[in-house]
């Protein structure tokens, strides 16, 4: 995602909420992979994240008009993208399944185009298998700050806790997927 | 690698870190962001949402509409007052100069209703009496009567 200047991020809202369509256009270029990959992330179905993402879309522009929290922009995109995740849960019945794990990763490597191969499989099984270690209030928080590309104070602002109190839950995490990856021999340093 | 990234990876691409917090591991996350592009990576993703979401409608057409509306309630509210100065400053005002009128013309009236051209009663001051009558007709007409009766009583 691209992370444009506090001052920019809040002229390009305001142009796209005047009907800018060039100013929407780059709205949703930095921000809807950003969504997608973390509804992705919790739900674990591209078709679905994709829809998803449409719709949290859909959502904003007919809201952009409106949006008055200045400053606060991912925090309020990314609580209607959580919202409109529940809601898909909770009307299909059943729990998303959060990200993590050998085959999720896999899964998610084997739909990217050859292009694009950034990562092996092997280490994608070791990431996937170190973040399935963590406990879901970790992997959320790293799915926040990593494929949201939100900041501490955005995602205190989010889930109403101290930014104090994440950033020692971030560190957390962080060391216990290290730990898990060298402990199946591999080390991010080795991956780079 | 393409030559000409896609438009969410070269966003992805620009992206840089918060200030909020130094890094705890650099080559953790490292690895992160780079499996964070492989999980925002969806060809033509950003297409079909815009696609599928528009951009907002033009704000100026809400203002417009405001504006619309603020002019015809200024408008509503206008005729309204205009409506409520003219009860309160217009409906006396034939009742006084009636009033003024048949005062001015006070002696020939008394004159007249008395049936006699003789009974011109210029000393007495019905002139003030009058004034302080109430304006309405139904009791001038009254008040008139009781002066004729008066000046019919006198000769």
């Amino acid at each position: 995602m691209q992370d444009l200047p506090a001052g920019h991020l809040e002229q390009l809202i305001r142009d796209a909420a005047r009907g800018d369509g060039e100013a929407w256009e780059r709205l949703v270029g930095a921000f809807a992979p950003r969504v997608f990959a973390l509804l992705l992330a919790r739900c674990r179905d591209p078709d679905l994240a994709e829809e998803l993402t449409q719709s949290v879309f859909v959502s904003v522009s007919g809201k952009l008009a409106g949006y008055r929290d200045v400053g606060r922009f991912r925090s309020w995109l990314f609580q209607i993208a959580m919202n409109r995740l529940r809601d898909e849960v909770r009307r299909r019945g059943r729990h998303a399944r959060p990200a993590g794990g050998a085959e999720d990763l896999e899964a998610v490597a084997g739909s990217a185009e050859a292009d694009y191969q950034d990562l092996s499989p092997e280490a994608l099984g070791a990431l996937g298998a170190a973040m399935g270690g963590l406990s879901d209030a970790e992997r959320q928080l790293v799915h926040l700050r990593h494929l949201a590309g939100m900041s501490y104070q955005e995602i205190a602002d989010l889930h109403g806790e101290p930014v104090g109190t994440l950033l020692a839950r971030h560190h957390r995490a962080i060391a216990k997927m290290r730990q898990a990856m060298e402990d199946s021999g591999f080390t991010p340093e080795d991956l780079q | 690698m393409s030559t000409t990234p896609r438009r969410s990876t070269f966003a992805m691409n620009q992206r840089q870190p918060h200030h909020d917090e130094p890094s705890v591991d650099p080559a953790m996350e490292s690895l992160l962001g780079r499996y964070a592009r492989r999980m925002a990576h969806r060809p033509g993703l950003v297409d079909r949402v815009l696609a599928a979401a528009p951009a907002p409608a033009p704000a100026p057409i809400r203002a417009q509409w405001g504006e619309a509306r603020r002019a015809r309630l200024a408008l509503a509210a206008s005729i309204v007052g205009a409506v409520v100065v003219g009860m309160v400053f217009m409906r006396p005002a034939p009742v006084m100069s009636m009033a003024a009128s048949d005062i001015e013309a006070e002696p020939v009236l008394v004159s007249l209703l008395a049936g006699s051209d003789e009974a011109v009663l210029d000393d007495h001051p019905f002139g003030s009496e009058l004034r302080s009558m109430d304006s309405d007709w139904s009791m001038l007409a009254d008040e008139i009567r009781d002066i004729v009766a008066v000046a019919g009583g006198a000769r």
